[in-house]
């Protein structure tokens, strides 16, 4: 089964709409640190988050985020 | 400018201050050990001893404590910090708080591991007097168990409210694997004490300590990391 991961278009996203990691996480209210993380895809968000990023950029989960397939059968 | 923007500004630039107020006490007490080590090695030990000379650096120190107070003081607000621990300030604040936390964690772990690293101290005691090592060691495991806890439980302990601000997702993720990797160490470390006690059952006391700064270190260091790497653009 191939390995999976999960990709995001966060930064794209923020940084488009002028948004600082700062910014975001103040507005979502996490700390900069969770942002940071899941840009850098260190960290899997989970569910809320990812609803609640997904609402404060005014865009869809499906947008936001993706899964990267690495290969394998 | 929003009354909760003027808290947080004042906020930081009190901060700021005390963090270059003890950055330059630091910094005054390195220059003095530095002073001292140079007329040691330079074999005017003799100078040290002599009283005008402590005279003069107790002035030069308490001139330098006095500058640096006037210098840094005025930015320091002791009046923000009234509102410093409103849920709604914390949350805005919440990369300062983990920043202290970070920090705290950094002084713990130098704070232990003056205690911990001398361990041929307990063992010595160990040796010579099984009362001094049963209460050495015995404070050791308290204070070693303590910092575990702390770290366990997090920043915001005192109050549920702060609690969950502080320990955002990423935070309750890392706390997580920190203590995962506590549990091992703890586990190895209390492995290598029983084999220990086994084996040499006079040092049974200062394995079991050093078994409980280990619980304590490897994990809180790796959080330390971990956590400065998190805060860092990728």
């Amino acid at each position: 089964m191939a390995e999976r991961r999960l990709g995001n278009r966060l930064k794209e996203i923020r940084t488009a709409q002028g948004l600082t990691q700062t910014d975001l996480a103040a507005l979502v209210g996490v700390s900069r640190k969770t942002i940071n993380t899941v840009e850098n895809l260190v960290f899997v968000p989970s569910t809320i988050l990812a609803l609640a990023l997904a609402k404060t950029l005014n865009t869809t989960v499906e947008d936001l985020f993706f899964l990267i397939d690495d290969g394998g059968s | 400018m929003t009354s909760d923007d003027e808290i947080i500004a004042k906020l930081d630039a009190s901060d700021r201050a005390v963090t270059r107020m003890i950055l330059a006490l630091a910094g005054a007490v390195l220059l003095l050990v530095a002073i001292y080590a140079a007329a040691y090695f330079t074999g005017e030990s003799a100078l040290l001893q002599s009283e005008g000379f402590q005279f003069a650096i107790a002035v030069l120190f308490a001139a330098g404590v006095v500058i640096v107070i006037a210098r840094f003081g005025r930015k320091y607000r002791p009046d923000a910090y009234s509102d410093a621990s409103d849920p709604r300030i914390v949350r805005r604040r919440i990369d300062a708080h983990h920043r202290y936390w970070r920090w705290s964690l950094v002084s713990g772990l130098v704070a232990t591991s003056t205690w911990g690293l001398n361990f041929n101290n307990l063992v010595r005691f160990a040796r010579e007097d099984g009362g001094l090592a049963l209460v050495a060691s015995g404070i050791m495991i308290s204070i070693m168990a303590l910092f575990s806890v702390l770290t366990i439980i997090g920043p915001g302990w005192f109050s549920r409210e702060l609690h969950a601000i502080l320990n955002d997702e990423f935070i309750r993720d890392l706390r997580a694997r920190t203590v995962r990797l506590g549990y091992l160490t703890m586990m190895a470390a209390m492995a290598a004490a029983l084999l220990t006690a086994i084996w040499r059952p006079d040092l049974a006391l200062p394995a079991l300590a050093w078994a409980f700064y280990a619980g304590f270190a490897i994990p809180a260091l790796y959080y330390v990391i971990a956590d400065w790497q998190a805060s860092r653009d990728g």
